[in-house]
């Protein structure tokens, strides 16, 4: 019973965090929406009509915008939860904002958790708008319940890279230019904008290394063929747990809840 | 005693800042730490509020061992620290709300800890403006607010006025010395020592790490023993030579000025003149001393900056 109470208090505390972020953010309304809804829907109307022509996934005719799009998904959750992740954590810690809340009842982990939330929250905005503005452009998405779960796991493994990041380098000036690189590097070679077969040998072994990759090929099977090919995306899907496990381990192992 | 500090010491790699400190702060007390930037002050604080781990030694909190019981400290103490807070989109309303559920207040508690809170700190006014948009003294009076959101016994204060006018710094005064009214503790660590003097029943002057004194403000300017303290400063190239005044009880002249403490104004002012040393001298400052004497005299160096 109080380990319950504990969970719960905890619970509590997260949704506090988010509650109020989410109210900061919709004081931002512009700063969210550029990032938020322009900059998928530009990516995705600018490549969807200037690319034509016809691809093949899994023997699947498809179109361009259709691979595309689920391609933008994964790579806007890439965006907002390493990215504002390591803002976010960085920021509160430049700020001051962390040590306050080190010196309450807030622990590490409800203070982890309230970030995770918080991007998972923006992730999903932002995933939601891009694969409707994709369907608009005439994108043929398969809805299913999976579809959301991937989303959602998709979100919260991407958001490990961001604790490994911020746990490693303090200062927010130096994390941000590393999750960008990160993300750029993730951007280029994993296989959002092109099939995987269209990747030079040599950059296989690269893509292979990057989490988003693993994301993308679940959701595109996921999204493209339909919840009935679960299977074939289960190695994606383990890689993706695993990988998040990894990352959200070592994260909040070295996620220090005071000062050095 | 509700702090107490047994032979703490903090290095940061071969630096110490803080060595082998022992400290008591009673309950109910506004006790003040006063010395230079660098002394150790904020360290003293982190480490008593658990952000900082001690390097040896330990300290006890409302009666809790630091190194053993972080956990049971957080919920009994406060914190305003001393950078820059408040500089969110949200509300005064909304900060203390925020802080109140994360010390653990829901309901009608938080509601009327947030009312009693907002008229303790004077922001029931603001309490719907952007923090953002509130002056650089209601940002404090906020963040201390925040600290004492959900009554704290111990109220930790890096530089609560440090960057604030006149007003704005006896605004602050007023509304800790009702904080401690109702029964908080109060620490704060500060440079300035009129804040020391005015707010704070006893004072701890730290330097180097090291507690140099403690006392009551008026103690310890009894210890100074002299009726006046002096300032003056030289015009340039020029000095005096001190050992011949017979009516200074003790001097330190430092850069261009010259600290001087006597009991008998008119008798050096008297030999300022007959040894001509007057025409060396560009401003003259006389006043009775003040804990900056105190700490001129327990660590033979400047306070601080503001003082010049």
């Amino acid at each position: 019973m109080k380990v319950l109470n504990k969970i719960l208090d905890s619970l509590m505390t997260c949704f506090s965090m988010v509650w109020i972020s989410l109210k900061k953010a919709s004081r931002k309304p512009f700063f969210f929406a550029s990032f938020l809804l322009v900059f998928p829907l530009l990516t995705l109307i600018g490549f969807g009509l200037a690319i034509k022509g016809q691809f093949f996934f899994f023997n699947k005719k498809i179109k361009y915008i259709t691979l595309l799009t689920t391609g933008i998904v994964p790579m806007m959750l890439l965006f907002t939860s390493a990215q504002f992740t390591t803002i976010t954590i960085s920021n509160d810690r430049r700020e001051g904002y962390l040590e306050l809340l080190m010196t309450t009842r807030v622990n590490k982990f409800s203070y982890l958790f309230y970030v995770a939330i918080f991007t998972a929250i923006m992730g999903i905005i932002s995933s939601t708008v891009s694969l409707f503005a994709g369907i608009m452009l005439g994108a043929s998405i398969i809805f299913s319940p999976l579809l959301f779960l991937l989303i959602l796991l998709g979100s919260f493994a991407l958001t490990g890279i961001g604790f490994l990041v911020s746990s490693y380098i303090k200062e927010y000036e130096n994390a941000y230019i590393a999750i960008q690189i990160i993300i750029f590097l993730q951007f280029f070679l994993s296989p959002i904008f092109y099939e995987e077969k269209a990747l030079p040998s040599f950059l296989h072994f690269i893509s292979e290394a990057m989490p988003l990759t693993y994301v993308l090929r679940a959701f595109r099977i996921i999204a493209i063929l339909g919840p009935e090919y679960a299977s074939n995306a289960l190695p994606s899907i383990l890689a993706v747990l695993i990988i998040s496990f990894i990352t959200y381990a070592i994260g909040i192992l070295f996620f220090k809840w005071h000062l050095e | 005693m509700i702090i107490k500090t047994e032979k703490l010491r903090k290095k940061f790699g071969n630096v110490t800042a803080l060595n082998n400190l022992d400290m008591a702060v009673e309950e109910g007390e506004i006790f003040g730490l006063l010395g230079p930037n660098g002394a150790g002050k904020t360290t003293l604080i982190k480490i008593l509020c658990g952000l900082l781990k001690p390097t040896s030694g330990t300290a006890y909190v409302a009666g809790f061992d630091i190194r053993e019981s972080v956990k049971d400290i957080k919920p009994l103490i406060g914190m305003v620290p001393q950078e820059k807070l408040c500089e969110d989109l949200i509300t005064s309303y909304e900060y203390l709300w925020l802080f109140g559920r994360l010390q653990g207040l829901r309901g009608s508690r938080l509601k009327n800890r947030i009312e009693e809170v907002l008229t303790i700190v004077g922001l029931k006014e603001e309490a719907h403006r952007l923090a953002k948009n509130l002056s650089g003294g209601m940002k404090k009076r906020l963040a201390i607010g925040i600290g004492i959101i959900h009554k704290p016994k111990i109220l930790f204060l890096d530089e609560p006025t440090s960057g604030l006018d006149p007003r704005g710094r006896r605004e602050i005064w007023h509304y800790l010395k009702k904080i401690n009214s109702e029964g908080t503790t109060i620490l704060l660590a500060t440079h300035d020592m009129e804040e020391a003097d005015v707010l704070c029943d006893r004072v701890g002057i730290i330097n180097k790490g090291h507690l140099v004194t403690v006392g009551r403000p008026k103690e310890l300017k009894l210890a100074v023993k002299a009726t006046y303290s002096i300032k003056l400063e030289f015009k340039e190239n020029m000095s005096i030579e001190l050992n011949k005044f017979s009516s200074i009880k003790e001097a330190r002249i430092k850069e261009e000025y010259c600290y001087i403490l006597v009991d008998d104004l008119l008798a050096f002012f008297r030999e300022l003149m007959d040894t001509g040393n007057f025409r060396k001298i560009k401003t003259i400052q006389v006043r009775e001393p003040t804990l900056e004497d105190v700490f001129f005299k327990f660590t033979g160096d400047s306070l601080n900056e503001s003082f010049k």
